[in-house]
């Protein structure tokens, strides 16, 4: 799994978001972030605009319990489970995330690779982690005016409330309130402030850092967002670009993030569907056992049962025990399903 | 980068568990049963751990002595480069956990060596001969260690049944916490030279049809390139086997790699593979196409020779 993420910031539990944060990551490039500003082309090269006007909108501070809408997406590659990118529900079936995302969750012909997934859980280890598979990305074309991509998911979720884009742009100033959420080291889901600082052009800001800031770095914490709440509603405004995903430098990371922030080419992006849809499931069900159960039963040696719903296609196996030297074991004996083990 | 590609057409099994100390699964191997037995006590888990001590990966692997365990290559290494390093390079560690279940083991031994498999390009992973051994830090005396056959698998076992035995996850969706408990299965030997998913399936629209039963109609099409480079991928000879894949078998997953591929002869179990890499889907994150096993040919032997000496 990719090592990334948010350091040292607190848990949502502490209550308080002026988080002392640095990300560390993974190896590699020490490149300051200068540097990598100018790696985004037009965009970075405008001059900062630093004189935005406080906006006076009745932002409230910190965010309440809204980053349960923030996960991740990660890839079953290779050896292990790797996290890609950081991404945010926007509706049901809708992900955001960074366009720096797009090429590890897509073939060359843009099409999603057949094990992308997404999670969402406030600690990923945990077991109870919900994972819906993706089965489309898009992202914009024009990578100097719009640094977000948009994943869909094989099938909603629709008990988590989504962060919607926002209806409004970024007009903050070093006093407002804004909000980021990473994955720690121990892969706990934690929230920060993320002050803006800057403003390049029209589509990228960069926030946090600073001696009180929080800020994201590398690896899974692309694509991460930038929220806002606004009467209750948190709003999405921005996902984290990284440009450098192997930055370990923590002072690289603590000049702050840049953010790629809601335009009207990322609304035309949002505002069209994803294509490719699924196709509906064929798995078949557990008539395709008829009287064999999923508790099982010993045939001799042999120990014969019907596959569960959480393992996928539902069929009846059989498990010869004797070709390893053991005996059939009934359920309730030394498990409560059918076992191979040694004769009692 | 050859190696990149290959992975990423492939999906090797070693599982991903986030948090090691979650509880156990009732469910098995994806369609297996537990597997208790003395016979197979020396098959247990091993996991990996990054510099920071994060656990990053699970596999499976059997003690062939006092003080040495057979696993898949792409088990030691972290995948983080092209030529990757393995975990003891990168400043992480290894842990060979005893018992029936990685997340209540018996006893814990620490990995202190790690011998690769010579040939290092090629095959299904991209790894060549995906096989390692693992130096344990203090000898293991109160198992039985397995023995490891003399000669590799031949033509003359297609057809056969041998056994898999391995911690990998157990559910449809790869979720970390359903793995870390000893199952196992019975497999078929399906082929030890060609494309192996040809013994499978006679063409390549039998083979996008069975994967569109399980994903759904134009599945297949939607991703062809990816499965018709699978279909017709060849085994890379005297170092890959395809086992399993029946109707009725079990299918090997995440967290399984390493493992081994179990045969009885003359009363003992001897084994004759260590599991590799598996066909991949969406809604069934390990299709019941059969398990890519590494073979034990010379390669394997002559590793094995070298960390025998004392």
């Amino acid at each position: 799994m990719g090592r990334s993420a948010v350091v040292g910031a607190r848990g949502k539990s502490a209550g308080s978001y002026a988080a002392d944060i640095g990300l560390h990551g993974a190896r590699g490039f020490t490149m300051r972030i200068l540097a990598s500003l100018v790696l985004l082309g037009a965009v970075a090269c405008a001059s900062p605009s630093k004189d935005v006007q406080a906006r006076d909108d009745g932002l409230t501070n910190g965010l309440g319990p809204t980053d349960a809408a923030v996960g991740v997406l990660f890839a079953l590659d290779g050896t292990r489970t790797n996290i890609v990118c950081t991404a945010t529900l926007v509706d049901a079936s809708t992900l955001a995330t960074s366009r720096r995302c797009a090429p590890s969750l897509t073939d060359a012909a843009g099409r999603v690779k057949p094990n992308m997934y997404f999670k969402l859980a406030a600690d990923l280890g945990d077991p109870s982690a919900k994972v819906v598979a993706i089965d489309a990305v898009s992202s914009c074309l024009e990578s100097t005016k719009c640094g977000f991509a948009a994943a869909h998911l094989a099938n909603p979720i629709s008990d988590v409330a989504p962060i919607p884009l926002a209806p409004f742009g970024v007009t903050a100033n070093r006093d407002q309130p804004y909000s980021t959420v990473g994955f720690d080291p121990s892969l706990r889901r934690v929230t920060a402030s993320a002050l803006v600082h800057a403003r390049y052009g029209g589509s990228l800001v960069v926030a946090g850092g600073g001696p009180n800031g929080a800020h994201l770095c590398v690896a899974m914490d692309v694509g991460a967002p930038l929220l806002v709440e606004l009467d209750g509603q948190a709003f999405l405004l921005g996902v984290a670009s990284i440009p450098h995903p192997d930055a370990l430098d923590r002072e690289v990371c603590s000049a702050g993030t840049p953010f790629h922030t809601l335009n009207a080419s990322v609304r035309q992006l949002f505002g069209q569907p994803i294509p490719i849809a699924p196709g509906p499931s064929t798995v078949p069900t557990a008539a395709a056992c008829g009287d064999e159960t999923e508790a099982g039963r010993c045939d001799g040696d042999v120990a014969v049962r019907c596959t569960t719903a959480a393992e996928g296609v539902r069929r009846v196996t059989r498990v010869d025990c004797a070709e390893s030297l053991q005996t059939c074991r009934p359920p309730g004996t030394a498990s409560t399903t059918v076992s191979c083990g040694d004769a009692p | 980068m050859k190696q990149v590609l290959a992975l990423a057409s492939l999906l090797a099994l070693a599982a991903c568990s986030t948090d090691p100390q979650t509880h156990a699964s009732d469910d098995d191997i994806v369609g297996g049963v537990d597997a208790s037995g003395r016979a197979v006590a020396a098959v247990n888990g091993i996991l990996s751990f990054d510099r920071a001590g994060i656990n990053q990966s699970g596999c499976t692997g059997t003690l062939v002595s006092p003080h040495l365990v057979l696993t898949a290559k792409h088990c030691v290494l972290t995948h983080d480069t092209p030529n990757p390093p393995t975990y003891l390079e990168a400043g992480g560690s290894m842990e060979y956990r005893l018992g029936p279940s990685w997340t209540h083991p018996s006893k814990i031994v620490r990995v202190t060596k790690v011998y690769q498999c010579g040939l290092s390009t090629g095959g299904h992973v991209g790894l060549g001969c995906d096989v390692a051994l693992l130096r344990l830090e203090s000898d293991i005396l109160d198992i039985p260690p397995l023995a490891v056959s003399a000669t590799p698998l031949a033509a003359d076992q297609v057809g056969t049944p041998f056994t898999a035995v391995g911690y990998g996850v157990t559910d449809a969706a790869n979720r970390p916490n359903t793995s870390g408990t000893r199952k196992m299965a019975s497999l078929t030997l399906r082929a030890v030279t060609g494309p192996g998913l040809h013994a499978l399936y006679p063409t390549l629209v039998d083979f996008g049809a069975a994967l569109d039963a399980v994903e759904g109609p134009g599945y297949m099409m939607r991703n062809r390139p990816y499965y018709e480079a699978l279909y017709d991928q060849p085994l890379l000879e005297g170092y890959e086997a395809l086992a399993g894949g029946g109707p009725d078998e079990a299918q090997d997953c995440h967290g399984d790699s390493g493992g081994p591929l179990l045969k009885r002869v003359d009363g003992k179990l001897v084994i004759y593979g260590v599991a590799s890499t598996v066909v991949s889907g969406q809604k069934q994150v390990c299709e019941n196409m059969g398990t890519v096993y590494a073979t034990l040919g010379p390669d394997a032997h002559a590793m094995i020779a070298v960390a025998e000496r004392p």
